[in-house]
């Protein structure tokens, strides 16, 4: 008896679930005429569900009582205009990747060296420099220069050394070549080379390298500058020279005394400087090429600032219209 | 002029066109905006954030029930504005601002008892979840059929009544509790 009256028990919770599931519909009248059946006859015999439809009803009822609320505004899109500045932001961006690729070829520039002058066609020390005028080209390829303005003429048979006045004249005799006017890249590597000719002339080899320009003498000595040394130049001679003076500083130039070791004709001088000269004679043959890639990081960095705080003002602006 | 025309001339990128049809949807889009979010502002906000993206989008409307797509539209910008409120809390649901306009031939007692009907009413709707929310403002304030209401909210039918049915009887509790109606 009492498992009979579960089963009804639970086949009844399972009718007024099925019924409630259908109530929304049947109040809203959507139910198909089976469903409309089964709805009306279930409540027919059962108050629980019922008042469970009446109480929804009633909440239905409340809700459709809702008033309607009216906007305070319409909600009209208004037409997009340009946003001002717009044109100066192309504008900007154009000028600013205009300075960027301008950069981008001054540091190029720089780094191959592509305004770099030649310094003996060159000469940039006024009047007491020597001008080596334009290179020559030896059977070998060589470029070489013939300096010409020499005064002193060589005499073959004297056992004095060979005084030859080049370019600045300091009150003295001897040679002077103004190397600074030679210098590549702060190192130059050459042969110096007496040529007896009815005016004297004083041909410069340039060499390639350290060993070339050794390769051309059968002695050589680094000039460091120190005040009286071996003659760096003596070839022919086992007797090296004392009367030299290697370099004068703290003029415009630097400058090589080059006194030969004999009175040959044809005196083989060699010489290179050392990296400790380097920096002595470094002399930047494209000034303004340092200033102009200042200036363009300069403009870079100042037009990219502006364009970047024109952009993000735009957005937050377009995003204010959005919102 | 009527709806398929403007929706043509707005498709054709005239403003006008489309503003007119703002004007003729924009209660229907506020209504469901504000009983859903509670919030006047709130309300405003979403609202003009879909007729500002339904003018981005005129062109992706293909036909229908154009009142179901300005309603799905402010449907999705009320959910944007529901989850900006749940991440940064600065508007609460439980505020009413509203104050309903008046009726003429209106006592105040009357008018009085219809703000505070509707106070109550907006605050059982935000107990609700917000889909459940949604099914039952689109149906029982706004009076769409379930077919509209599926189409807004893009769920299927059975959905729609499943919703609708919870959230009447949660609204159901609510107003028992609050004795607007009476449990019998």
């Amino acid at each position: 008896m009492w498992t009979m009256w579960q089963s009804f028990r639970r086949f009844k919770k399972d009718e007024c679930s099925r019924a409630r599931a259908m109530l929304s519909g049947y109040i809203d009248r959507r139910l198909n005429p089976e469903e409309l059946t089964q709805v009306e006859e279930h409540l027919r015999t059962c108050q629980g569900c019922r008042e469970e439809q009446e109480s929804l009803r009633a909440t239905v009822v409340l809700l459709h009582r809702l008033p309607e609320v009216t906007p305070s505004r319409s909600f009209a899109v208004a037409p997009v205009k340009p946003l001002p500045g717009r044109r100066a932001l192309w504008g900007l961006r154009f000028a600013t990747a205009g300075a960027a690729v301008l950069l981008v070829l001054a540091f190029a520039a720089d780094w191959t060296d592509l305004f770099q002058q030649n310094p003996f066609s060159n000469p940039q020390f006024g009047p007491s420099t020597l001008d080596f005028g334009s290179a020559k080209t030896s059977e070998e390829g060589k470029s070489y220069w013939v300096v010409s303005g020499v005064k002193n003429s060589v005499d073959p048979q004297s056992e004095t050394p060979v005084d030859v006045d080049l370019v600045v004249p300091d009150g003295s005799d001897n040679v002077y070549v103004a190397l600074r006017s030679l210098t590549y890249d702060g190192v130059i590597y050459g042969t110096v080379e007496a040529v007896p000719d009815e005016t004297l002339q004083l041909v410069v080899t340039e060499s390639a390298s350290e060993a070339d320009a050794r390769g051309e003498a059968d002695e050589y000595t680094v000039v460091q500058g120190s005040a009286v040394q071996p003659s760096p130049f003596a070839t022919n001679s086992a007797e090296p020279l004392s009367d030299i003076d290697s370099i004068i500083k703290g003029q415009v130039g630097t400058y090589l005394n080059m006194v030969p070791a004999a009175s040959d004709n044809n005196v083989l001088y060699s010489f290179y400087l050392d990296a400790a000269e380097r920096e002595f004679r470094a002399a930047p043959d494209h000034d303004w090429l340092r200033p102009l890639e200042y200036g363009l990081i300069g403009m870079v960095v100042v037009l990219g600032g502006i364009t970047l705080a024109l952009w993000f003002r735009q957005r937050r602006r377009k995003a204010a219209e959005v919102s | 002029m009527d709806d398929i025309e403007l929706i043509r001339d707005s498709q054709n990128g005239d403003l006008d066109s489309f503003n007119e049809l703002v004007r003729r949807y924009q209660k229907m889009a506020y209504n469901l905006a504000f009983r859903m979010l509670g919030d006047a502002q709130a309300a405003e906000d979403a609202t003009q954030e879909a007729f500002f993206s339904a003018w981005k989008n005129i062109r992706r409307f293909r036909g229908g029930s154009f009142k179901a797509w300005v309603l799905q539209i402010t449907a999705n910008a009320c959910r944007d504005q529901l989850r900006r409120v749940k991440r940064r809390p600065a508007i609460p649901l439980e505020t009413l601002p509203y104050d309903p306009p008046s009726v003429s031939a209106e006592s105040p007692e009357d008018y009085a008892i219809r703000k505070e009907l509707g106070e109550h009413v907006q605050r059982g709707l935000t107990t609700l979840s917000h889909e459940q929310r949604m099914a039952v403002i689109l149906c029982d304030i706004q009076g769409l059929s379930y077919a509209e209401v599926a189409e807004v909210m893009e769920c299927s039918l059975g959905t729609v009544k499943s919703r609708l049915n919870r959230g009447r009887t949660q609204l159901r509790d609510y107003f028992v509790k609050m004795e607007l109606i009476s449990s019998e």
